[in-house]
């Protein structure tokens, strides 16, 4: 396959691409404007969700809308060390902050990953939240971390956890038709069934659906009906999938080997030379030894 | 003490396990094709296959193709004592101006080799720069993705994105052979070649170093290497 399916359909980047924000910013599904609202009036957020739902879109938007005012700090917590809030403060100060040693205010904290913050992490940026050098955090992470998180904060939390769940299918269709537009290569009834498949999951409906429009254009089709999206994703979980092609191919080699045997019985008729065969089967070989493989070892063992 | 393959006017030996850009790969044509367009299409792929099936191989393949843009970054990660670093090696690209100026080029290409363990910084490094489009795609390659101690928000990049290589047939392992030895392939027999790879367990570099030793034992001088010689000498192993 030289030619790639999207260049055909006239993209000249994959349309269905998993990178956050490679195309638009637009986040179907979810409320923004509330989120903004919050994060104005100064609250702390939590986006929790599975992965692939759009955790990092949704920062994206955030940094997005916030960018260029000095305000945003991003952290992502995935090393497991400690964050050093008062650094980080400083650090988004401007230079006048930065001489005179004030700090500065209403700062908009990203934490991502944040089921693995240092405790001490979480403390640090609450007095920090409760003095007003931070106006608003935003957490993401799979699941709240509930432990680490002193009383204060986890009643500040309350109300304004926002969960990312799975997609609903006409959330599904309408992003689906934001990376094509109107491209009849997917009907709607095809995306809905993709989603099905793909269990809600934002990522994997994508994933599918990159998947189905190459095997349309490879096939010379003009539009993907039920029975390929069956075909291509025959059971729901994806690993399957990829194993049961294996499964077949295994099954389907003795029959090859057979026949490309048979030819090869009919091809080899060359007079047979000896002298080769002169090496006596009860002298040990001289560079036996040079080659020693498992293999080798194991059948040994056995021998003895 | 002449090597065999001297008389055959080789000036190695022909059997060499170390992959080389120039040979074109048996039978593995459409994983490379596959991986191709993986990474045209920018995702996180990643490549399955037991030691010594030949993941490197297609890996030098793939570098062939993409070569020339320095846009591939390939990194084997079983080398002892090193550390990946990823950072560095994605600010390495520009130089010493890259360093001092901390540019971060975009649209790269990352080639992973034998990523069994990556540290979560790297990991993060990646996810981050994989986001950002700072790297175009990623190919890790490995014994198995269930196995390997990826970070769950990479294993979930890669996604449905796995691909599997799977054993040479018969007829691609005497193809390799007779590749390998070019107008000389009369000296062994198909079905000798046929045993020398059932006995390397379907390992296409265990076949290599099986069908190497059994050269050098044999010395073949004129007469062509049949199936009961290869017996012979390979009853023990």
């Amino acid at each position: 396959m030289s030619e790639l399916w999207y260049r055909e359909l006239g993209f000249y980047n994959n349309p269905f691409s998993i990178k956050p924000a490679a195309f638009t910013n637009d986040v179907v599904g979810h409320n923004l404007k509330t989120m903004f609202q919050s994060i104005d009036s100064g609250k702390i957020l939590f986006i929790t969700g599975p992965f692939g739902t759009g955790k990092t879109t949704l920062l994206k938007n955030i940094i997005g809308r916030y960018g260029g005012q000095k305000r945003i700090v991003y952290f992502s917590c995935g090393l497991e060390r400690s964050m050093q809030v008062d650094s980080l403060i400083r650090g988004a100060g401007n230079m006048l902050n930065k001489i005179i040693g004030g700090s500065p205010r209403n700062l908009i904290f990203l934490i991502d990953e944040a089921n693995d913050i240092v405790q001490k992490d979480v403390q640090d940026l609450f007095e920090a939240y409760q003095d007003g050098i931070i106006k608003s955090i935003v957490f993401v992470g799979t699941i709240v971390p509930s432990r680490k998180f002193p009383p204060g904060l986890s009643s500040e939390l309350k109300g304004n956890v926002i969960d990312l769940h799975n997609l609903p299918p006409a959330a599904a269709v309408s992003l689906v038709r934001k990376r094509i537009g109107s491209l009849p290569v997917l009907s709607d009834a095809v995306i809905r069934e993709v989603h099905r498949k793909a269990g809600g999951n934002t990522r994997l409906v994508l994933e599918y659906c990159e998947e189905l429009c190459r095997l349309a254009v490879s096939r010379g089709l003009n539009s993907v009906s039920k029975s390929e999206v069956d075909e291509l994703f025959p059971v729901k979980k994806a690993r399957k999938t990829t194993k049961k092609t294996a499964a077949t191919k295994r099954k389907r080699k003795p029959l090859e080997q057979a026949i490309e045997e048979a030819v090869f019985e009919v091809e080899d008729e060359s007079p047979v030379v000896e002298g080769l065969a002169n090496i006596s089967e009860d002298e040990p070989l001289p560079d036996q030894e040079m080659y020693s493989s498992p293999i080798r070892k194991k059948k040994k063992r056995k021998s003895t | 003490m002449r090597s065999w393959y001297a008389k055959y006017g080789f000036e190695n030996d022909p059997f060499t396990v170390e992959p080389e850009a120039d040979e074109e790969l048996v039978e593995y044509q459409d994983v490379i094709n596959e991986l191709a367009y993986r990474i045209d299409s920018g995702s996180m792929t990643f490549l399955e296959g037991e030691e010594g099936m030949g993941k490197t191989a297609v890996l030098v393949q793939l570098i062939k193709r993409y070569e020339g843009k320095g846009r591939v970054i390939y990194y084997d990660c079983s080398e002892l004592k090193k550390k990946v670093e990823i950072d560095k090696l994605m600010k390495n690209r520009f130089g010493f101006f890259g360093r001092m100026f901390n540019v971060v080029p975009s649209d790269m290409i990352v080639l992973l080799d034998n990523v069994d363990s990556l540290s979560r910084e790297n990991a993060e490094r990646i996810k981050y720069y994989f986001d950002q489009n700072n790297i175009r795609s990623v190919i890790f390659t490995g014994k198995s993705l269930r196995s390997s101690d990826l970070s769950q928000s990479i294993k979930d990049r890669i996604g449905i994105h796995v691909t599997t290589l799977q054993p040479l047939s018969d007829y691609g392992a005497v193809e390799l052979l007779s590749k390998r030895l070019g107008e000389h392939n009369a000296i062994i027999t198909d079905e000798a070649a046929k045993f020398v790879f059932g006995k390397a367990g379907r390992n296409t570099k265990k076949f290599l170093e099986l069908s190497s030793w059994l050269f050098s034992i044999l010395k073949p001088n004129e007469h062509s290497i049949k199936l009961d010689d290869a017996k012979k000498v390979l009853r023990n192993v």
